[in-house]
């Protein structure tokens, strides 16, 4: 035992001391010196021009948040309950002034991920790198970079810095760290040292080392369903049914489903959808399902004996045809009340 | 029996990283982080005062070696000439005399009566970046005179003046038929209320000038400082009469209607608008560590801290204009000292 300790001594001055004298000021445990706090500062200063050229303040009715923008395409992360219901107008506010149009796209509720799309991308869009691993979270202790717009936009004063450290990982889709949020903050981006975007601002509570971000592992693990909110809608048809030798009962068509529109009625029996036979009435859910709303289908059914093929425009649970739907625009009043909580 | 002790301590190993969290020690204000801080942090043992007003305390800067010290003027709006109290390093407690005072950039000015020698040289604000690492004194620990380190955050700016408020809700009807603004609410203990103003009552001009229009008489007292005296006419019945009433703080006398991010930001400072120019960092601070100095990592003052604006924002008055003060008062001083 005692002779594995002096080797186990040994070992980690080996490997240890060649180390600290090569590893960077943040990698260190803490810094140690005014010199450590200099290098520190050098390394923040070096990505952070980068890093606030790409923060944003997005802006929808009354209400505020941040974001940032992560490809020459216009591609916005922010927070979920920042972006809100897709399909409605955001006003994208630049840190150098400008002010572009965009659109939300898809939200995720239980992570607070959220996406929005400028939508005519100037050429000279300052852009960001987002960490693109899938799986890996930043480490514990891991110097961070956060900017935003406490407050919401504040044009003399620009986006604000803090600087800070990860605590720790709440859940899997959650980063704590010690840099201090504040309503408006929302949707903006937490950079590494390398000015890479490694989280999202989301929440706080009143302890100020409580500030919480969107992991970039929440956001690849929702891509899909956040750059296209309606890939993740099921459609709707809007028919109660009975399993029957010959296909599936009607047993009632809901009032203004798909299904009534197209002229599905009671006693009706489905066989088939796009030709693809219906096994029972689960497997019609399952089928139709697996549409995305707005799609049109082919039903072939028995109506007394004989057999008819209608064809029924599939829409969401709620009643549109696209999980996007661009009605009009937001009004001022729920964003309004919405003001001071928009954190 | 010894080999499942083992494998019980594997497993709490393995499973400590996932609940594990960065020791205190560790995160940004830890004490291992801040150590890094002290040599840039002497500079504030020498220069940092107490000053105690009544119950309350607040920190002050040395700013000269004959002995003034600046600290944030409205905390000290109740206090008579001569009565304040310091405590600074190496120094009982003693009193100093307030000398001078700046309402613009919200600085009292007080004399210790001896010399002290301050220890560090003036800095250049002009210099600071955002990311820049700048040292602040804390009154965490009583006698000692803590620091904390954190980065300039924003553009340096003017923070625009909200102005005064009397303390009622304007909520009724208003008009030139109606011939003035109703009252619908008077808030506890503001202003109006302690003046007299009742709900109901309507108000129909301000300083002797008629205002029938809400916004225009929001403008209007807006557009007066707290501690401003104003003339309100008001009917009240078939009765007419003017009261005078000192305008305070919103957000002291509207303390229950503070929004979210200021319900989370803990105690604020109350004058935390209003100044021409700021810098602005994000060293934790609280309300009681206003008025203390700012130093650059090379222990130079870069400027005195004046107001918590929230928990993510802290102002600092520009070491260049507390030079420029100092100046322009250096009659008024000389006058109070006697010289």
């Amino acid at each position: 035992m005692r002779n594995l300790k002096i080797k186990f001594v040994a070992f980690l001055m080996a490997v240890v001391l060649p180390l600290s004298a090569a590893i960077p000021a943040w990698e260190k445990e803490a810094p140690e010196s005014i010199a450590d706090l200099l290098a520190i500062q050098k390394q923040v200063q070096s990505v952070l021009k980068k890093c606030m050229a790409a923060t944003v303040t997005l802006q929808m009715g009354g209400s505020s948040g941040s974001g940032v923008i992560v490809n020459k395409d216009g591609l916005v992360l922010t927070a979920g309950h920042v972006s809100g219901r897709p399909g409605r107008a955001v006003t994208v506010v630049l840190a150098d002034g400008r002010r572009l149009k965009g659109k939300a796209l898809g939200a995720h509720k239980g992570s607070d991920s959220g996406m929005v799309r400028i939508t005519d991308p100037p050429d000279n869009l300052p852009i960001v790198d987002f960490d693109q691993s899938k799986d890996k979270l930043p480490k514990m202790g891991q110097w961070c970079i956060a900017v935003g717009n406490p407050g919401g936009l504040d044009k003399e004063r620009g986006a604000v810095v803090r600087v800070g450290r990860v605590i720790n990982f709440p859940d899997s889709s959650t980063i704590r760290t010690d840099c201090m949020l504040l309503g408006g903050d929302s949707g903006g981006p937490l950079f590494d040292f390398d000015g890479v975007v490694i989280g999202i601002h989301s929440r706080i509570s009143k302890p100020l080392d409580d500030n919480r971000h969107v992991s970039m592992t929440a956001f690849q693990a929702e891509w899909e369903g956040l750059i296209d909110p309606s890939s993740k809608i099921p459609a709707f048809l809007g028919v109660f049914t009975e399993d029957n030798e010959k296909g599936v009962l009607v047993l009632e068509v809901r009032d203004n489903s798909p299904a009534k529109k197209a002229g599905i009625r009671k006693d009706d029996i489905l066989q088939k959808i796009n030709d693809k036979k219906i096994k029972d009435a689960v497997d019609l859910t399952d089928i139709i399902r697996s549409f995305r709303p707005g799609t049109k289908v082919k039903v072939t059914l028995l109506r007394n004996g004989k057999e008819k093929v209608i064809e029924v425009s599939l829409e969401s649970r709620d009643g549109g045809s696209s999980s996007a739907p661009p009605k009009k625009e937001d009004s001022e009043k729920p964003e309004d009340k919405k003001k001071d909580d928009d954190k | 029996m010894k080999k499942t002790l083992i494998a019980a301590l594997l497993l709490s190993a393995w499973l400590a990283p996932a609940a594990s969290q960065l020791k205190r020690e560790f995160r940004t204000d830890g004490k291992a982080v801040q150590a890094a801080f002290a040599e840039a942090a002497k500079a504030a043992k020498n220069c940092t005062v107490r000053v105690f007003n009544g119950s309350k305390m607040v920190l002050g800067t040395v700013v000269s070696k004959d002995g003034l010290v600046v600290a944030k003027n409205s905390e000290f709006s109740t206090v008579k000439p001569g009565l304040v109290r310091v405590m600074g390093p190496g120094m009982r407690i003693a009193r100093a005399r307030v000398v001078a005072r700046d309402i613009p950039h919200d600085l009292i000015i007080l004399d210790l009566g001896r010399e002290v020698d301050p220890g560090y040289e003036w800095g250049d604000s002009e210099d600071l970046a955002h990311g820049t690492w700048l040292v602040a004194a804390t009154a965490d620990n009583p006698p000692k005179v803590g620091v904390r380190g954190g980065v300039f955050s924003a553009n340096a700016r003017e923070i625009k003046k909200a102005g005064g408020v009397i303390g009622v809700i304007l909520g009724g009807r208003d008009g030139k038929s109606f011939g003035g603004v109703q009252v619908t609410e008077v808030a506890k203990g503001g202003p109006a209320e302690k003046a007299g103003v009742e709900k109901n009552d309507v108000i129909y001009a301000i300083d002797g000038k008629e205002v029938f229009e809400r916004a225009k008489m929001i403008e209007i007292v807006k557009s007066n400082d707290p501690g401003t005296t104003i003339t309100v006419s008001l009917k009240r019945g078939d009765k007419k009469m003017d009261i005078e009433i000192t305008l305070g703080y919103r957000n002291l006398v509207f303390a229950e209607l503070k929004n979210r991010n200021d319900r989370m930001s803990g105690t604020v400072s109350v004058r935390r608008t209003g100044f021409e120019r700021i810098i602005q960092h994000e060293i934790s601070l609280g309300k009681s560590d206003m008025g203390g100095p700012l130093f650059d990592l090379e222990g130079k003052l870069v400027g005195i801290n004046i107001a918590k604006s929230n928990r993510v924002e802290f102002f600092a008055i520009p070491v260049e204009d507390i030079r420029q003060v100092l100046e322009d008062k250096a009659d008024e001083i000389s006058k109070a000292r006697g010289e």
